[in-house]
């Protein structure tokens, strides 16, 4: 047996601390607090009040917003948790919104069962897709959800019996939240359910571990992590919420039409994702309501009206198509700049809403790195 | 009977790296491996923790082959590994990190928090920065915690890559000092190192050069001069 030491162990030589805050308290002062309260005020009415002042139909572009906040969080847990991207998650988003639409206008079942049908599908797609195709990762995996959003854009979404072929599918709103007001709340509590269900996920312990396999799947598999099972699991929750977002959109446009689905809406949900800053939900959610509120935006506000239109394109570039010029520039500014995209750049907000001193240059741990956003 | 059997042991990547090593561990020893990089050590516990596939010859773990099993199921046989270069979780808290080394026994909280406070034993400094993210540790907390992660698992078999590799010697002295107290303390040590520093914790020796194993010995032969000269190129 080899030699014997005496316990506790302590180290000799001390190294220095890393990038530890200092830990002196602090506590605002009475008009800190005030200042607090006014911005949460201020944040609340811009979220539960400003857009009911809208006209009718530019409360639908806000649920729109609320919407694509679930659909950036879905894309958030593949992206940001596992590390895998998917470039199919219009077809997830879209089958979700087709099956709920049949549901409810086909076969004549209530809203609230539509819509646990849609996220079912969404999630059984993502359980056969990831089962047959998680044993490739990285761009090989980009490359099967790719062809399998074609797939869907040329194939599914042309059976007619699911979606009305060429001439869509109606989808109403719900009984009791028949007004888009009503119905921006009712989406609302959707967005906070997939917030809670996201938050309680990083906290158990299958959440701990996706962080640790998308760190590191090889050292995670030494402690006896399942990485083929845990990354399955991962993708079938993305496809839950991807189909709870495409139902309640159906249901906010009250129609489905197949066209919408391309390519180039899964490009805006990776790119409203990842400038919103992966694995971080408010950042998420709010880079993907911008990217929604994107065409209102340029339609509200004359100078970035012209700003879009001075740039060069062989078409004229509508406000719907503006995302998809902006987006990637916002992008590139993400990749270069702050690879934690919005999320990063608002945490000096959060903790100082949260009781903290505040301090422009703490972005937290570079806990987002710029291979991260390059999978 | 050894706890830890290899022979003939044969694993490439398309090329052949091991060349059909044999040795022993038996158990309760420390038994360390060296070699030159390249010689295949590593290669050697990656392929005994299940990260490899052998082309040939077997594994055998408590009298079981565990040759090409996963790793899943070799952790919960005692099978623990700490990788090369720490490979802590950096972005993770030190206390998630050891949760995580204790995937395997996910279900049992008791016993989990037992071995928790053991690992806060052996490494008290882990203990004051348990909601330290790891990445912001030093090179040497990061070492206590990659080896506290790896026991979370309550392994018969440690397996540690490199366990001095960027440390100064006065700290890989005390990573060496807490590995023999692990061993003391019943777990069974198979240590892959460069660092001769290491020699007078162990019980066995092996060398390794080019894929095979050139030297195996045990006792008190392995602390003589002749060794250190003869294989480690060591001249005192």
């Amino acid at each position: 047996m080899a030699t014997t030491i005496d316990r506790p162990v302590t180290e000799p030589e001390p190294e220095p601390e890393q990038g530890r805050q200092g830990d002196r308290p602090f506590r605002p002062s009475p008009l800190g607090w005030l200042a607090r309260a006014v911005l949460a005020l201020a944040l609340a009415w811009l979220v539960f009040v400003f857009p009911l002042s809208q006209e009718g139909f530019e409360v639908q572009r806000f649920t729109t917003a609320v919407i694509y906040g679930i659909i950036g969080l879905s894309l958030n847990v593949l992206l940001g948790y596992v590390g895998q991207i998917s470039l199919g998650h219009q077809a997830f988003v879209g089958i979700g919104a087709f099956t709920s639409a049949y549901m409810v206008s086909v076969q004549n079942q209530p809203f609230w069962v539509a819509v646990a049908a849609a996220a079912a599908v969404g999630g059984l797609q993502a359980l056969v897709l990831g089962g047959a195709s998680l044993r490739i990762t990285g761009l090989y995996f980009a490359l099967v959800t790719l062809s399998y959003g074609l797939v869907a854009e040329q194939n599914i979404f042309q059976v007619e019996e699911l979606t009305g072929g060429g001439q869509g599918q109606a989808a109403p709103k719900p009984a009791g939240f028949e007004t888009d007001w009503r119905y921006y709340y009712l989406c609302l509590a959707f967005l906070a359910l997939v917030l809670w269900v996201d938050w309680r996920l990083m906290r158990s312990k299958g959440g701990r571990a996706l962080l640790a396999l998308q760190e590191n799947p090889r050292v995670a598999a030494t402690f006896g992590v399942n990485v083929r099972m845990l990354t399955l699991f991962a993708f079938v929750v993305s496809g839950v919420f991807a189909g709870l977002g495409g139902a309640l959109l159906a249901h906010n446009d009250t129609f489905v039409s197949p066209e919408v689905w391309s390519f180039n809406l899964a490009l805006v949900f990776v790119i409203m994702t990842v400038v919103g800053g992966l694995r971080n939900r408010a950042g998420v959610v709010i880079g993907s309501a911008f990217f929604a509120l994107l065409p209102y935006l340029i339609d509200q506000i004359g100078f970035i009206e012209d700003a879009v239109a001075a740039i060069p394109a062989p078409r004229e570039l509508t406000a719907e198509l503006a995302p998809l010029v902006l987006g990637p520039l916002l992008l590139i500014l993400t990749l270069v700049r702050a690879p934690g995209g919005i999320g990063q750049q608002i945490r000096p907000i959060q903790r100082w809403l949260g009781g903290h001193r505040f301090d422009l240059h703490d972005h937290g741990p570079k806990e987002v790195k710029v291979a991260d956003v390059r999978a | 009977m050894a706890l830890l059997e290899v022979d003939g042991l044969r694993v490439g990547y398309g090329f052949p790296v091991l060349m059909g090593i044999s040795f022993e561990v038996e158990e309760g020893e420390t038994a360390v491996l060296f070699g030159l990089n390249g010689a295949g050590k590593t290669t050697t516990v990656t392929t005994i923790a299940g990260l490899l596939k052998p082309d040939a010859g077997s594994i055998r773990f408590n009298g079981q082959d565990i040759a090409g099993k996963r790793p899943p199921e070799l952790v919960s046989a005692g099978v623990a590994l700490v990788p090369e270069g720490r490979r802590v979780f950096p972005n993770l808290t030190v206390a998630n990190n050891l949760r995580l080394g204790a995937w395997s026994r996910r279900g049992n909280h008791k016993e989990v928090e037992a071995s928790r406070a053991l690992v806060f034993d052996y490494f008290p400094r882990l203990a004051e920065r348990v909601d330290q993210a790891a990445g912001t540790l030093s090179g040497g907390e990061q070492q206590m915690l990659a080896i506290g992660r790896a026991l979370m698992s309550k392994p018969k078999l440690l397996l540690v890559d490199e366990a001095s590799l960027g440390l100064s010697p006065s700290l890989a002295k005390v990573v060496f000092q807490v590995m023999a107290q692990i061993n003391e303390d019943g777990v069974t040590v198979l240590i892959v190192e460069q660092n001769v520093g290491v020699l007078p914790y162990a019980d066995r020796a092996l060398i390794m050069e080019k894929g095979t194993l050139i030297y195996s010995g045990v006792g008190e032969e392995i602390r003589e001069a002749n060794l250190r000269e003869s294989y480690l190129g060591v001249h005192e």
